[in-house]
């Protein structure tokens, strides 16, 4: 999973991708590069019958705290 | 009782200091706090069932002719959400708690406080094109302003008055020069209407000079405009920052909750003599509960889940156990016995009643939904109930749920659910009843939260 460079000390960010299309049940694996998302939406949309779905690129963004005693 | 209040304000304290945590901004993705702004918003949501949520409260009353019932949240900047439900009998409008400094009768009282949990990890998901227009426009809305920001500063817009004065000076003496040398002339219709035309452009020029004139001398007010300008730009960004489309999320939560309620009835002795057969009875029970749960929701299918699980501790009677009798008292109106008689009917309920039970109960729910916008759901609900002086109780219910659109509004979605309950799984009452017998099968239309359905 991608983790964020600019993240704090306390807390940590990290993204994740994926394709998801409006019209089927089609969702694709995630992925911590988008490139890769929209390459498996761009494979969704060659397959027979699916040229007018809507397929949407969504990113998952995930904090996570860190608890320390001070 | 005392040990479940004070446990009460000791879990609010803790939440409310787990709440804190630093504030940082990241460059990619949703800056800290727009994310936090987006979970706490999601969060709302679920726990007051408003689709548009602020801070702030929200109260819903439904007064009856006898009775009234309202629920009001308050929600908070750490997106803590107090949820407060009463009810009780209302009479000539007034909603009277305490009456001679006793519980009035029907009353009862549920507060809950939910708050998000920090200790594991808080996922927003967002589509792609929604979070770019969002960047592309805030992009522009920071230019807009550094722009706007500039030109107060630099006291643009008195400069460019002074500019226009000074312009509009050389334009009148133009002006003049040009009556004069054309009022020389001999006179013709269409010179008098030329005449006319210079002397209304004289005018209107004398006007803007005026306008320029007080809008030059008028005091500094840079400092004023700079918070003008900031506060639009906060409006601009809110409402940029709102119109992002969430594609799912996944956070769990605690809620504390503490419920006060009490119960009038009659009590039937059977074995008394006529005249002490019926007592009026009655119990205040209270009930603090603790509950986790963890919402993963997404627009894709079949991934939606909904888990929680708690325990609540009470102190309570087992009114639910008395058996219901309908009575019927007739009273004589006249001296002549059957001439005319006046009947009241009412309930009285019988058995052997216990006050003051102590009693735990552990529950759980798990909802995996299924279909195109988590319009199905199955349900799971195992339940444990111990009582003082009762054998423990399991109960396990099964239920599907079906989203729905309303008939009437078609943006409005009915969440139903057809439930079987197997009361007592183990027989520990000993009912004579066998386990599919020992059912409670129904549609439920209340849930733990606001599922996000059928959008």
């Amino acid at each position: 999973m991608a983790k964020n460079n600019n993240s704090t000390e306390h807390t940590t960010f990290t993204f994740r991708h994926r394709a998801v299309c409006d019209d089927d049940n089609f969702k694709s694996n995630w992925f911590d590069d988008i490139s890769l998302a929209q390459q498996a939406a761009q494979r969704h949309r060659q397959q027979s019958g699916n040229e007018d779905h809507v397929i949407r690129i969504v990113t998952e963004q995930t904090i996570s705290t860190l608890f320390r005693a001070s | 009782m005392k040990a479940l209040v004070t446990g009460f304000i000791f879990l609010m304290i803790s939440l409310g200091a787990v709440a804190q945590t630093t504030k940082k901004v990241s460059e990619v993705g949703l800056t800290e706090v727009h994310f936090k702004k987006l979970i706490n918003q999601q969060f709302s949501s679920l726990i007051t069932g408003l689709s548009k949520t602020a801070l702030g409260s929200f109260v819903s009353l439904d007064l009856k002719e006898s009775e009234v019932s309202a629920s009001g949240n308050i929600i908070n900047k750490n997106g803590g959400v107090w949820t407060i439900k009463a009810a009780g009998g209302v009479s000539d409008g007034l909603y009277s708690v305490f009456s001679n400094s006793k519980f009035n009768a029907k009353v009862s009282l549920d507060v809950q406080y939910n708050a998000l949990s920090f200790f594991n990890k808080r996922s927003l998901s967002y589509y792609d094109d929604s979070f770019r227009d969002y960047q592309k426009k805030n992009a522009q809305l920071e230019y807009d302003y550094a722009v706007k920001k500039i030109a107060i500063e630099k006291r643009q817009e008195k400069n460019l008055y002074v500019i226009e004065k000074n312009k509009l000076t050389g334009q009148t003496t133009a002006l003049q020069k040009l009556f004069d040398s054309l009022s020389k002339l001999a006179k013709t219709p269409l010179l008098t209407f030329r005449l006319d035309s210079i002397v209304y452009e004289q005018q209107v020029a004398a006007k803007r000079a005026e306008f320029l004139d007080k809008a030059i001398t008028q005091p500094d007010i840079a400092d004023a405009l700079l918070i003008d300008l900031d506060n639009w730009k906060t409006k601009e960004s809110k409402k940029l920052k709102a119109d992002i489309e969430i594609a799912g999320f996944k956070f769990g939560w605690f809620s504390v909750g503490y419920a006060v309620k009490k119960n009038d009835f009659k009590f039937l002795d059977p074995a008394l003599i006529p005249a002490e057969q019926i007592k009026d009875s009655n119990f205040v029970s209270h009930e603090l509960r603790l509950q986790y749960s963890f919402y993963n929701w997404s627009v894709a299918a079949n991934e939606s889940y909904y888990l929680d699980a708690g325990i609540a501790l009470g102190l309570s009677d087992n009114f639910s156990d008395l058996k219901k009798t309908s009575v019927q008292e007739s009273k004589e109106l006249t001296p002549l016995p059957g001439e005319r008689a006046s009947i009241n009917t009412y309930n009285a309920y019988s058995g052997l009643y216990s006050k003051n039970l102590k009693s735990v109960r552990i529950y759980a729910d798990a909802y995996k939904f299924f279909a195109k916008n988590n319009a199905l759901a199955f349900h799971v609900y195992p339940e444990l109930k111990i009582k003082d002086h009762i054998k423990p109780v399991s109960n396990l219910g099964f239920g599907l749920l079906f989203s729905l659109k309303d008939a009437k509004d078609e943006t409005a979605v009915i969440n139903t659910e057809l439930y079987y309950n197997f009361l007592d799984l183990f027989n520990s009452l000993d009912s004579s009843n066998k386990l599919f017998e020992r059912n409670d099968i129904g549609l439920r239309f209340t849930f733990p939260i606001k599922f996000k359905t059928n959008k």
